[in-house]
């Protein structure tokens, strides 16, 4: 699961210039006849380098995404939710090792992408920042969070890369599964007892800051993005991915009796767009830069995990190991 | 050092420091395969991915867990990436076996068992073709166009030597595949819940 909220480095238009005119047209061209650019095929270094900086970023999501609903698999309600969750939560791991295959195809190891995550270098989505409290948290996540990552996941799985598109052709399908257990278990939760109609609603009151969060910040103050749209790299802007949520996944709430933390937000008829409260992109900002409930705690987790698995790597370490990069 | 404190009593075990020097050990990545799965039986192998191990027998465990534990799947196929020789990429509607054909001619008495797999279009993946006897990689491409005439055009072949494929098609591994239901987007059905809990609160 996988928010919008991309952090692109801005396209410098004079990195484009130390690029061959004849295969810029070429690759341009291939672009607009829909074809894929496939690992071999000539690509401009701006190209390759913000893909990476994508694939590596949704990779990363998808491995810290699966920390805030692991820690309800040992206290899951019953254990048919426990075998799902188990389940959902190993699809998630299974998609970061997909993301980082496919991010591997442009000529950036594995371990370099993980050393990245650790080191603080390379971001992963901010929504994982914040804690699970409650079984309520991780039903919200399994239903919101992977609902806005579907709409995210989707658009890009239309894009020009053939291997990206390969992995989130597998992810989504994988998505719809835990999508419809997210919407039973708060659907479970929503037409219960008045206790856990209350447990959702806060989960949900919870979540929704950092879900308005999850898409990006406002097109209006996005870095320029003009020449990714046309390579097919960004695929919808952050305003379309949040205005198409809102629209797939407020009425299904509403229709549950629960409400929305947002007094402003409705459908404007006429337009047909939501009108909301703009989320605290302060806020944003600040946990993106390490200051939220669960960053410290993110990392240091993965970076045990790495660092207690590491003398496992290196018994299996042989002369025969060497690495080479996947094929595509 | 101050150990992090968490709501999840699994992580305050674990008694985690926040010092946060970097790792570096770009040594461990292990070996590349790719891996292929048969969905059904009788269907050819599918490429699906890669995988990391440090040998055929984790890399089996990792792969069936990567790739063999949700869509159906009755067969796995591995090779090291190092074993496989890749063509050009040629454009949409240029067929790569019009170059070999013609250009790379048996030129040894002693021949061996090679297996191509092709890729028809961008962005999908490379499906087994076929096995053929050949000198070369070159020469099992030129062979296998030759040979079959696949109704292309195909715009990317691997080459491989069939002693090279590491093969595991016991049935037993799947079995359980279809069972696992809780895993399935069908089995969740929540409309029939949410127009009872709407009935119940209109009353």
């Amino acid at each position: 699961m996988y928010g919008g909220g991309n952090i692109f480095e801005e396209a410098k238009f004079d990195e484009l210039s130390s690029e061959d005119p004849a295969e810029l047209a070429a690759f341009e061209a291939r672009i607009d006849r829909g074809e894929k650019i496939e690992p071999s095929d000539m690509m401009p270094a701006l190209y390759r380098k913000q893909l990476i900086r994508m694939i590596e970023q949704h990779a990363h999501s998808e491995i810290i995404g699966a920390l805030p609903e692991g820690t309800w698999i040992t206290r899951a309600p019953g254990f048919r939710r426990k075998m799902a969750l188990i389940a959902k939560v190993q699809d998630e791991v299974g998609h970061a090792q997909l993301l980082y295959s496919a991010a591997e195809t442009l000529g950036k190891p594995r371990e370099a992408m993980i050393n990245d995550l650790i080191s603080g270098k390379s971001k992963y989505s901010n929504i994982f920042n914040y804690p699970a409290f409650t079984w309520a948290d991780a039903t919200i996540i399994s239903w919101l969070v992977d609902a806005g990552a579907i709409v995210n996941q989707l658009a890009n799985s239309k894009g020009s890369y053939g291997p990206y598109c390969r992995a989130l052709d597998r992810i989504c399908i994988e998505e719809s599964f835990h999508l419809k257990y997210g919407h039973d278990a708060v659907v479970h939760l929503a037409t219960g007892t008045p206790i856990q109609r209350k447990m959702v609603q806060e989960a949900l009151n919870r979540w929704w800051p950092p879900l308005m969060h999850f898409f990006g910040p406002p097109d209006k103050m996005s870095v320029h993005t003009e020449v990714l749209v046309r390579w097919k790299v960004k695929m919808a802007t952050n305003d379309e991915c949040r205005q198409q949520f809102l629209d797939m996944y407020v009425p299904k709430i509403w229709e549950l009796g629960l409400t929305v933390p947002d007094p402003l937000l409705h459908k404007d008829e006429a337009t047909g767009l939501w009108k909301y409260t703009e989320p605290d992109w302060e806020e944003f900002k600040r946990v993106i830069n390490g200051d939220g409930p669960c960053n410290k705690e993110r990392l240091a987790v993965r970076r045990t995990a790495e660092e207690r698995g590491a003398w496992v790597r290196r018994a299996l370490q042989s002369p025969q190991s060497v690495y080479v990069k996947p094929l595509a | 050092m101050e150990t992090l404190s968490s709501q999840d009593p699994r992580i305050n075990r674990l008694r985690l420091t926040e010092d946060d020097h970097s790792m570096s050990n770009p040594g461990d990545q292990l070996i590349t395969f790719e891996v292929f799965l048969c969905p059904k039986e009788g269907k050819p192998y599918e490429h699906v991915g890669p995988v990391h191990a440090a040998d055929a027998e984790t890399a089996f465990l990792f792969a069936k867990e990567q790739y063999g534990r949700r869509a159906s799947c009755v067969g796995m196929q591995l090779i090291r990436t190092d074993k496989i020789k890749v063509t050009k990429y040629t454009d949409n509607g240029t067929d790569i076996y019009g170059f070999y054909r013609n250009n790379f001619p048996n030129k040894a008495s002693v021949t061996e068992a090679f297996t191509i797999f092709h890729l028809k279009k961008r962005g999908k993946q490379h499906v087994c073709a076929g096995e053929v006897n050949a000198s070369s990689y070159e020469n099992a491409v030129a062979e296998y166009a030759r040979l079959f005439s696949p109704a292309g055009p195909f715009l990317n072949v691997w080459a491989v030597k069939t002693t090279d494929i590491l093969l595991q098609d016991d049935k037993e591994l799947w079995g359980t595949l279809s069972e696992k239901k809780y895993r399935d987007a069908i089995a969740y059905r929540v409309n029939e819940r949410i127009e009872q809990f709407k009935r119940k609160n209109l009353q």
